[in-house]
């Protein structure tokens, strides 16, 4: 019993499919038709496109000389100009003439204490120096 | 396939591709014959190329559909790029599968063609599908299902499932308008 109302049901269903086929038949274009609507579009983007093929080259022209004229344009800078060496290298001798000439050749010879100066501008001896001054003797009175 | 025997082929079938492309398109006629022109034209100048792997009515159906999903996937990404909110025939036909849309507004059908193209437009889309491509196309259940690239399985529980709900809404529709009459 179902499955004669399954199969007329789907009769049912064909025939209403063959009625919507029925009646886009005749608005189904043929493959000339196709084919040369394809071709008429074709030809109107041909025209509409045509700028992009003189404008694109002259963009690229406007821009390289344009960047040129900026380049040619800006103010040039100066060479920087030559400093002279802090030590003059041809003046020295000899190793000695060299450690001679830098400021820790003032140092008093033994000196061990710190390099920074304090704020009275004399250089600090540490605690343990061996330049540490000697406390004054004291005599019996 | 020499290129007379390719267009001689295809002319034997541009109607019933003609019909898969207004399924692919919610029955939009512009929108269809553009899909059909643009396909063609892809068998024709060889981008699509029939390897003899599937029968040359599947293959073409394929070609339809394919490029019917790539023309929705420009519109959806040109409505993206220029901010634009997509027109519902663009995204045709997966939003209108559930929607109120009368695509029948679009085409002069008889009475009984209009009820039975509303009625596919509230179905699923994979149901409607497997549904024309049976019915209108007159494939196999296996051919549809690999048109519509689903296992056999999934297409004959479409086929089921879309004849259930055919039936049930052809139904609701008959009673809607003999209550209208």
């Amino acid at each position: 019993m179902s499955e004669h109302k399954d199969e007329g049901d789907e009769r049912n269903l064909r025939s209403a499919f063959a009625r919507l086929r029925n009646d886009e038949a005749p608005r189904a274009p043929t493959l000339a038709e196709l084919v040369a609507r394809a071709n008429r579009e074709d030809a109107a983007r041909v025209p509409r496109l045509a700028w992009l093929r003189l404008a694109l080259p002259l963009t690229g022209a406007a821009m390289t000389a344009f960047a040129w004229w900026i380049s040619a344009s800006a103010p040039q800078p100066a060479p920087p100009a030559a400093r002279p060496p802090l030590i003059a290298l041809g003046s020295l001798q000899s190793p000695t003439d060299a450690l001679l000439a830098s400021p820790l050749a003032s140092l008093p010879r033994g000196f061990s204490g710190s390099l920074i100066p304090s704020p009275s501008g004399s250089l600090a001896a540490p605690a343990n120096s061996h330049s540490r001054a000697v406390p004054a003797r004291r005599f019996p009175a | 396939m020499t290129r007379a025997e390719l267009e001689q082929e295809l002319n034997g079938m541009l109607a019933v591709s003609r019909g898969w492309a207004l399924a692919q398109t919610s029955w939009n006629a512009t929108e269809a014959d553009d899909v059909l022109q643009a396909s063609v034209l892809k068998l024709l100048d060889g981008r699509a190329r029939f390897d003899g792997r599937s029968s040359f009515r599947t293959f073409v159906f394929g070609v339809i559909r394919q490029t019917a999903r790539e023309r929705r996937r420009r519109a959806l990404v040109r409505s993206v790029i220029l901010l634009r909110p997509i027109a519902r025939d663009e995204l045709a036909p997966r939003e209108l599968a559930h929607g109120e849309g009368a695509p029948d507004a679009r085409l002069d059908h008889s009475r009984e063609s209009a009820r039975l193209v509303a009625a596919l437009a509230q179905l699923p889309a994979r149901q409607r599908e497997i549904l024309h491509l049976v019915f209108y196309a007159d494939l196999t259940i296996e051919e549809a299902a690999r048109v519509a690239g689903v296992a056999l399985g999934t297409a004959r529980t479409h086929y089921a499932r879309g004849k259930q709900k055919l039936r049930e809404l052809l139904g609701d529709l008959a009673h809607a308008g003999d209550a209208n009459v």
